[in-house]
């Protein structure tokens, strides 16, 4: 998958002129990107669109990043989604929708009226039944055991798990299968049955009947691989397998009825698993002495496969027993041959003597014999000079590659050990549908048998890969009981090591990341800064030019102002002229008519005076206060209100220059402190990944030692093995001679001459 | 007596007459005298007009007021960088940055699927993402992509999504705000072949 977004734009952002270039980037593609799309490729333009503030909803935030590490489980990120969902756990503020009072919350905000589509599903989920699965997933993907069981326990008493319970129960059977635990199995069967939707699963009733297979219950056994079989599926060839087994009931006086079944099934199984039943019928074939029945099932089994070594051998052992003696010494001297680190190889170069010897060839059984003894005696000095050191450094070695795994495989010659991988108890699929609540899938992978073609391989691409000179059939000679115990629980404190390592790197550089983005946004800050200053620069040079402006205007302002004046003082000297007029006249026509002036026009006559009068002093008061008249007018009104804003926009402009100033010390000494120490949340980081180094160093060595202490048993059994064998060979040889001295001279010449070309096993 | 009458019916002939012309005499006078008085009323107007203006100062009044208006301008922009920039400020001084998470879901998928997607936030580099099957069925079951997640500076930031929908091109471009001290969410969810955001913030569900 793709790397993390944050990684990307962090990379782009630190880069010198990322701005135009990511822009001219994204202008390039899309033409591209239409264009590889087919002749349906449309662009759909859209313009930038400016979000109303969001909303503030704790719960949706704790689910998206659930479904997060959903995503990152389902894109095979496991470590990304456990960094996430452990540091979720442990959050009591993310998670505090969980408490009563996060509860009522949401509540009120439900209450309020939930806008977005999700939040109503989100609130119906539970959160920490949602986690806890998801970090059950998650531990049980990087084989952390322990951490998932107790999750597992933990999910069992939350109330809105139920749904989980099918497919954390089929990992918890597997991990009680693994560890022998078939009790626990075949008690977390009967609950993952009554769990809804567990009926259907055809893994847990497949371990329902091998647990009940290994107690001896084979009834109960039959029961559960009828279910599988019922069902269908991946499992259900297995199932048959085990049913025919178990048919047999512990008794192999059955075993004819079971082979009868196990026939029929060899006639359809294609296959590593075709392989599986053509090898189980041979052995059982074998040991109900149906011998030729067995070298047919043998015969099945490809050459080239996994478990071809196995089926060798059992079709040598079987010839040998149907007296074909040509053939059992070929098969036999086939196997030493072709796979010399098994421990039956020696076994086997025996029966080829032995069949040799009984095949009528004395001379050459006493020659191979010899050979086998000599060669024997020559790899048990090898083995003897061994220094403990070497043995020491091999331990380290496949500690340090993390294959001792390999040392402790106690049935991968027998071609009897299934491997059941994560995905059995739930693939991605599975996860998901179990997240969303629907139906589960099928399952699509079986079990794998493990084979010793595996061993080799794994062998093969080991780093740091072993020193030739390290005696490999060490790893083969089977493991003390109580080694291969402890193996388990070292190899599990291991395994969980690691993962704390890889976690407390991710951890590390998550943080170191984090601050790059700090770092990355303080950056943004100052260049904000400097964009501002331009864009404040502008401004002042708008209010610059407002105040020249101004300035220049006042010329014209006084003129219009002197211009206004002058116009109303002549209407002002105008009204009083005609008022003075007025008056002349009415005094001189009172003058003419003294003595006959009627009262009515005496009155009119007054009133006339009056009016003149009243014009007059209007014009003295608008004279009076012309100037403050003027004042008043629009344009003087405005002149002076720009002036008033060219003094606050002058103070604006020193108060932003201030704050621009003010912002960039702030982001300038923030910058510097961030690049000079690392935050302490990344000290704590690295002190952590510090202290699961540690741990881990600590679980390699124990592992080491364990190890290193058991290839030493091994090599001191080996050495026993290898003298009781060349003592054997040495007993043949003797038996071989004694028959051929015992033999006519003629047959014993044309047999030794036969013998001689097999010296070398 | 004939003769009388003829003398007066000759006199009242002149007399008409005369009294016709006088008539007319009047209608021309008072004629001339509207015109006259329409001149004086024209002048009168303009007179009324041109003190109009001198006592309006329009040219002036224009002048000022865009001034005005360009200053106005200018001072709104200060106020608007003084105040986001000292929010922006406070914020780093306080340490109390903002986290913005950019997902992508899918609620439906037409034929075609979900091919290639790019988003570019602050037009700041772009991130390329392709999904496999299986990723795609993990977004229709309600996973989401973390496309984006760093910490930004508490204000406003562009997010350009492109994606292929079904087999045509698909683009939105959204600005959201990311709120300070807080984890700022937005999800592209792809809905009934578009791309329909969403945003929403929550507390302390970022590790950083």
């Amino acid at each position: 998958m793709d790397q993390p977004g944050y990684v990307a734009i962090l990379k782009s952002r630190l880069e010198a002129a990322t701005l135009a270039l990511a822009t001219l980037a994204l202008a390039a593609w899309i033409p591209l990107a239409a264009q590889s799309g087919g002749s349906d490729a449309h662009v759909v333009s859209g313009l930038r669109v400016e979000l109303p503030p969001p909303d503030s909803s704790q719960r949706r935030g704790v689910d998206a990043e659930l479904r997060i590490a959903l995503f990152d489980l389902a894109a095979n990120r496991p470590l990304a989604a456990l960094d996430r969902l452990e540091w979720l756990r442990s959050s009591s503020l993310a998670m505090e929708l969980d408490s009563g009072r996060g509860a009522a919350r949401a509540a009120g905000a439900r209450a309020a009226g939930a806008r977005a589509a999700g939040a109503g599903e989100a609130a119906r989920r539970s959160s920490r039944a949602d986690l806890l699965f998801l970090l059950a997933e998650s531990y049980s993907r990087l084989g952390m055991v322990g951490s998932f069981r107790e999750v597992a326990g933990a999910l069992e008493q939350t109330p809105g798990a139920e749904r989980y319970a099918p497919v954390v129960g089929s990992r918890l059977m597997l991990d009680a299968y693994r560890r022998g635990d078939f009790a626990r199995v075949r008690e977390l069967a009967r609950s993952v049955r009554a769990a809804p939707g567990g009926e259907l699963l055809p893994l847990p009733s497949l371990l329902d009947g091998l647990a009940a297979y290994q107690q001896g219950r084979y009834a109960e056994s039959r029961a559960a691989f009828a279910r599988v079989r019922a069902e269908g599926g991946v499992y259900a060839p297995y199932a048959q397998l085990m049913d025919a087994l178990a048919q047999m009931g512990g008794d192999t006086t059955r075993a004819p009825e079971a082979l009868g079944a196990l026939h029929s099934l060899a006639q359809v199984a294609t296959g590593a698993f075709g392989d599986h039943v053509r090898l189980i019928a041979a052995e059982l074939a074998y040991e109900s002495g149906q011998y030729e029945s067995a070298v047919a099932s043998a015969r099945g089994v490809g050459a080239g496969t996994g478990l071809a070594p196995q089926a060798l051998l059992a079709r040598g052992w079987a010839l040998y027993r149907n007296g074909d003696l040509a053939e059992a010494r070929s098969a036999f001297a086939e196997f030493a041959a072709k796979y010399p680190l098994l421990p039956e190889r020696d076994e086997a170069r025996l029966m080829a003597g032995q069949a040799m010897l009984e095949g009528g060839n004395a001379a050459g059984a006493e020659g191979y014999f010899q050979a086998m003894a000599d060669s024997v005696a020559l790899e048990l000095a090898a083995l003897r000079s061994q220094s403990p050191a070497r043995l020491s450094e091999g331990a380290r070695t496949l500690v340090a590659a993390r294959a001792a795994g390999i040392a402790f495989m106690s049935f991968p010659r027998d071609g009897k050990t299934l491997a059941f991988p994560e995905g059995s108890a739930g693939d991605i699929s599975t996860m998901l549908a179990a997240f969303q609540g629907s139906e589960m899938p099928p399952a699509r992978g079986g079990p794998h048998i493990v084979s010793v073609a595996d061993i080799e391989r794994r062998l093969q691409t080991a780093e740091p890969k072993l020193d030739a000179s390290f005696p490999r059939r060490l790893l083969y000679t089977p493991a003390g009981k109580e080694s291969a115990q402890s193996y388990a629980v070292r190899a599990q404190q291991l395994a969980d090591a690691d993962v704390r390592v890889a976690l407390a790197e991710y951890g590390v550089h998550e943080q170191v990341e984090a601050n790059q983005m700090r770092i990355a946004a303080l950056e943004e800050l100052q260049v904000i800064v400097a964009l501002h200053e331009k864009r404040l620069s502008s401004d002042a040079a708008v209010v610059a030019a407002t105040r020249d402006s101004l300035a220049a205007m006042r010329t014209v302002l006084a003129r219009g102002r002197e211009r206004v004046r002058q116009a109303v003082l002549a209407r002002i000297s105008e009204t009083q002229s005609m008022a003075a007029r007025n008056r002349f006249m009415i005094d001189s026509v009172r003058g003419s008519l003294e003595g006959n002036l009627a009262a009515d026009d005496a009155e009119t006559l007054g009133l006339e005076a009056q009016t003149a009068a009243s014009f007059d002093q209007l014009a003295s008061l608008v004279r009076g206060g012309l100037d403050a008249l003027v004042q008043r007018h629009p344009v003087f009104a405005t002149a002076d209100s720009i002036a008033g804003r060219l003094r606050a926009a002058d103070s604006l402009h020193r108060q932003v220059r201030s704050v621009l100033a003010a912002d960039s010390v702030a982001a300038g000494s923030l910058l510097a402190e961030l690049r000079a120490a690392e935050s302490a949340r990344t000290t704590a980081a690295r002190d952590a990944l510090a202290a699961a180094q540690q741990e881990r160093a600590a679980a390699e060595r124990e592992l080491v030692a364990l190890l290193d202490a058991d290839l030493r048993t091994r090599a001191l059994s080996l050495a026993g093995e290898l003298q009781r064998d060349r003592e054997a060979a040495e007993y043949g040889s003797a038996n071989a001679a004694f028959f051929r001295a015992i033999e006519p001279a003629g047959g014993t010449e044309a047999r030794s001459g036969a013998g001689e070309g097999e010296r070398t096993p | 007596m004939w003769e009388n009458q003829r003398v007066y019916e000759e006199r009242r002939a002149q007399l008409v007459q005369q009294l016709h012309e006088a008539q007319s005499e009047l209608s021309e006078l008072r004629s001339d005298r509207v015109r006259v008085e329409a001149r004086v009323d024209n002048i009168f107007a303009q007179t009324l007009e041109q003190r109009a203006r001198t006592l309006l100062m329009s040219p002036e009044q224009s002048a000022l007021l865009q001034l005005d208006s360009m200053l106005a301008s200018a001072q709104s922009r200060m106020q608007d960088q003084r105040d986001r920039m000292q929010a922006l400020g406070d914020a780093v001084r306080r340490r109390s940055g903002a986290v913005l998470v950019v997902l992508l879901g899918a609620d439906s998928l037409p034929d075609g699927g979900l091919g290639a997607v790019r988003v570019v936030v602050d037009s700041a580099g772009a991130i390329d993402r392709g999904y496999s099957p299986l990723a795609i069925e993990a977004l229709q079951r309600g996973a989401v992509d973390e496309i984006y997640r760093g910490e930004v500076l508490p204000t406003s930031h562009d997010v350009w999504i492109i994606a292929t929908v079904g087999g045509r091109q698909v683009e939105r471009r959204v600005s959201v705000a990311a709120k300070e001290g807080m984890v700022t969410y937005l999800q592209f969810s792809v809905r009934q072949g578009q791309l329909v955001p969403s945003t929403w913030t929550s507390r302390g569900t970022s590790p950083f």
